[in-house]
């Protein structure tokens, strides 16, 4: 005979457990706490080989014997977070992928920007900064062009870049690079058509951080503030979570100040105006023209990036003048691109990939590094 | 028409009130000065109770003036401590104490209604009691209430002009105070929309637990619970971020929040201003002439190199003219050609941008405008040169240059090879030289960038800072 059903013991030994499994979860996650945790992240030893103001050039060198490429690649990253990113941890590096395959890394640090570098314009990041270091890798490595990757906003800025210097670019890949601001994909578009910038940078000169950092959360508050914190508490008891937690948690809030005038003409000039994608963009008195891409371009992005959309990506390589020009779009978000284990085999290794079939008697151009990328398109 | 306060006082009756009472004060006080008169007016006063002199004469009383002085400083005060001043303050203070009453009990009202024993077993997470978070925030005894209030009420302070000396800092000071509060306001308003989705997705999750029977409801465990609400959760903040609502109230947020900031740091550059600090505002000041000067000394310093490059390059041309020419320095193979006519290539742009900002480099002015002009037919030929022999197939959205190379092959050829064409006929090649290398000597030869990043930015040396910087925590 079944026992009388009584659902106040039912939910009374519920509760019990539930609370019986949180107290043995909160009791690990203290002797994790308690114990010695590795969070470093940019574990990759560098070079520091050239510097302007805040700027610094990081250099990475591969230990291979036998390299496999004759250019370098110059990484820009975003002004937005920091580069550490592509270098989180050994395992869950891009950089790593990059320097096994043979590949030299430059790649752009642009520090932490202060009141004093309010007044610099996307002109002196492109023109100016950028141009710059690629004069000295050209000088350094005695070459006349390198292979150029930008990510996200400098994703964008390379872009700038490449259609003011081609002659300087040997090949060009953007990474989640918002190219096409029209576009109502992602919120963070939406609210950018209606910011007042010149309100914000007049009270404080930069675009401070953590204004951004509290914007980004709020695209999602529901998993950005609640669901990734109880996901947290779950699993306080693994030791390895913690740590990739933490050296997340890390990157992401490691965020330098926007110089004003940078942020101000972005805002206005792609956000509202769009102008990029229109080629009318000016900078430094130069009109930017797409068309003058003409080197190879490979542009990746994002199926679910909820900051730079697909739409926001796809339009570059059909405006560009370059006929190797291809797309190609990975099922994952903004920063699993970069982060994820899945994308570890696909994103890196298609970009090895693509520059070996472009650099003529690399023995890598045999297909050996060729990834599994989810959706591609030619252009 | 007459202005009145919150309880019907007409201002310009308290201000006769006031008026008469400080003549009344003033006058007395006039009578005090002059001790026979105020005698006087103490015996016409009638004083019966008055001390007398033994003659019968009125005695002089030193205290007597003051009598009416002191009932008039006391009317006076009377008036000053009426319903019409002392209202304002009132009301705020006893509104502000409501509010906070008001706050404190929708907070703890849903906790002490959580073993109430209603009807649902989720009746605490219910509308009207809730998690009281949208009614701390936008109802009825809010926070947004108490800053609507005290923007009405503290308005009706700050907008009395300011007089007198310190007439320019009161104004600030209302300022902040009238921002600060159109701040906060707007943000009450805005954390009220931001908890809507919150209180909804709750109310939406005990609505479908609701709908379960006891089966269900018994096989539920927290984590499904805590699942549907997130997901509830979600689309709430989703469906708020489209709305006209949400972005209309962003946008005032930031202007709220700008407008405070800047009012803020404009009353703070004065205080600092007093106290013989430098302010943010000063060291903008300085930062945008540090920004401008840097420019000019960075366009000067191109111009310089330039100039210089120009001087050295016409030299070493010119020794090469004079050298008797051997026939086998001819036979340059064509791809290091290529890579020469690069230079000239890239010389075009700079000269433009050298040319379009002559401010900067007024002594540069002549070089540059002419080599402007000059280049121009080395530059375009030798552009699409190298394109042409990089890229084959031009593109057929190429910039204008490749059509051009797609177009005049043969120019396109000859600028491939000007070694050849400096041998061949040297006045030529020197011609061609000399605009390509004065346009911009930091970018035109791939050999030659280090001069203009060397100026730029500074090289680290292996030993130097690099040493230092080398990363390797683990090492």
């Amino acid at each position: 005979m079944d026992p009388i059903a009584n659902p106040i013991a039912d939910a009374v030994s519920t509760l019990m457990a539930y609370g019986t499994e949180s107290l043995n979860r909160a009791r690990q996650g203290i002797e994790v706490f308690e114990s010695e945790l590795n969070t470093t992240i940019a574990d990759t030893p560098f070079e520091v080989v050239f510097e302007i103001d805040r700027v610094k050039l990081k250099h990475y060198r591969s230990e291979k014997a036998q390299k496999a490429f004759q250019r370098p690649l110059l990484v820009v990253y975003a002004l937005i977070n920091r580069e550490t990113m592509l270098d989180l941890q050994p395992g869950r590096s891009v950089l790593e992928i990059f320097l096994e395959s043979g590949l030299d890394v430059y790649m752009v640090d642009w520090g932490y920007p202060t009141r004093k570098d309010q007044h610099l314009t996307i002109d002196d990041h492109v023109n100016g900064y950028i141009d710059k270091i690629v004069d000295f890798i050209l000088k350094k490595e005695g070459l006349p062009a390198l292979n150029l990757m930008g990510i996200c906003m400098g994703g964008t800025f390379s872009v700038m870049y490449a259609a003011l210097h081609p002659e300087k670019i040997n090949a060009l890949i953007t990474t989640v690079t918002p190219t096409n601001f029209d576009t109502c994909g992602s919120f963070l578009h939406s609210w950018m058509k209606e910011l007042d910038v010149d309100k914000l940078i007049g009270a404080w000169g930069n675009m401070p951080a953590d204004v951004m950092n509290l914007g980004f959360l709020l695209l999602n508050p529901a998993r950005l503030m609640l669901d990734k914190y109880n996901n947290f508490a779950k699993h306080m008891g693994d030791k390895v979570f913690v740590e990739n937690f933490v050296r997340m948690e890390k990157w992401i809030f490691d965020s330098p100040d926007v110089p004003g005038a940078t942020f101000r003409q972005f805002i206005l000039d792609c956000y509202q105006k769009n102008l990029l994608i229109q080629n009318k963009m000016v900078i430094g008195e130069q009109v930017v023209d797409l068309r003058n891409i003409t080197m190879p371009l490979l542009n990746i992005y994002g199926k679910k990036d909820h900051l730079v959309p697909p739409d926001a990506c796809n339009r570059l390589t059909h405006a560009v003048g370059s006929r190797d020009a291809r797309d190609i779009c990975i099922d994952t978000g903004h920063i699993g691109i970069y982060v994820s284990s899945r994308s570890q085999k696909e994103f890196a290794p298609e970009i090895i990939q693509w520059l070996a079939d472009r650099e003529p008697g690399s023995p890598l151009s045999d297909g050996a590094w060729a990834g599994r990328p989810v959706e591609r398109r030619d252009a | 028409m007459t202005r009145k306060d919150s309880k019907g006082m007409d201002p310009t009756q308290m201000m006769d009130t006031v008026i008469k009472n400080s003549a009344l004060f003033w006058e007395n006080m006039a009578r005090f000065s002059k001790p026979s008169q105020g005698a006087e007016a103490g015996a016409k006063g009638g004083a019966e109770g008055t001390q007398k002199n033994a003659d019968g004469s009125p005695s002089f009383n030193p205290w007597e003036p003051w009598g009416p002085a002191m009932e008039a400083w006391k009317n006076f005060q009377a008036s000053c401590s009426s319903e019409a001043f002392a209202d304002h303050f009132q009301v705020v203070r006893e509104e502000g104490f409501k509010q906070f009453e008001q706050m404190a009990k929708n907070g703890w009202e849903p906790l002490a209604s959580m073993g109430d024993g209603a009807d649902s077993p989720f009746s605490w997470a219910q509308s009207p009691y809730g998690l009281g978070a949208t009614d701390f925030l936008g109802g009825k005894g809010s926070l947004k209430e108490i800053f609507k209030m005290l923007s009405g009420e503290m308005h009706r302070f700050v907008s009395i002009p300011p007089l007198g000396l310190s007439r320019n800092y009161q104004e600030k000071i209302a300022d902040v105070m009238e921002k600060g509060n159109q701040f906060y306001l707007t943000l009450a308003e805005y954390m009220f929309l931001m908890f809507s989705p919150l209180e909804q997705s709750m109310g939406m999750v005990v609505a479908t637990m609701e709908g379960l029977t006891d089966e269900q409801r018994r096989s539920l465990t927290p984590e499904t619970v805590y699942e549907t609400w997130l997901k509830e959760l979600e689309q709430g903040y989703f469906a708020l971020y489209g709305s006209e609502e949400y972005l209309g109230l962003l946008k005032r947020l930031v202007s709220a929040m700008g407008d405070f900031n800047l009012a803020r740091q404009n009353f703070m550059s004065d205080c600092l201003k007093l106290m013989g600090i430098p302010s943010e505002n000063d060291l903008d000041d300085l930062y945008r002439d540090l920004y401008s000067l840097k420019k000019k000394l960075s366009s000067l310093e191109n111009s310089m190199d330039e100039m210089t490059q120009f001087v050295m390059n016409a030299k070493s041309a010119k020794k090469e003219t004079e050298k008797p020419q051997a026939p086998s320095m001819s036979a340059k193979p064509v791809k290091k050609a290529a890579k020469e006519a690069n230079p000239a290539a890239k010389a075009a742009k700079p000269a433009k941008k050298v040319a379009e900002q002559p401010k900067a480099a007024p002594k540069a002015e002549k070089p540059t405008k002419k080599t402007a002009e000059q280049p121009k037919p080395a530059s375009k030929a030798a552009k699409p040169a190298r394109k042409a022999a990089e890229q084959p197939k031009p593109a057929p959205k190429a910039a204008k240059p490749a059509k051009k190379a797609a177009e005049q092959p043969q120019a396109a050829v000859k600028a491939t090879t000007p070694e050849i064409k400096a041998t061949e006929r040297p006045r030529e090649a020197t011609k061609a030289a000399k605009p390509s290398v004065t346009a911009k000597a930091r970018a035109s030869a791939p050999d030659q960038p280090a001069k203009s990043s060397d100026k730029g930015g500074s090289p680290v040396k292996g030993s130097a800072k690099p040493a230092g910087k080398i990363h390797s925590p683990k090492g």
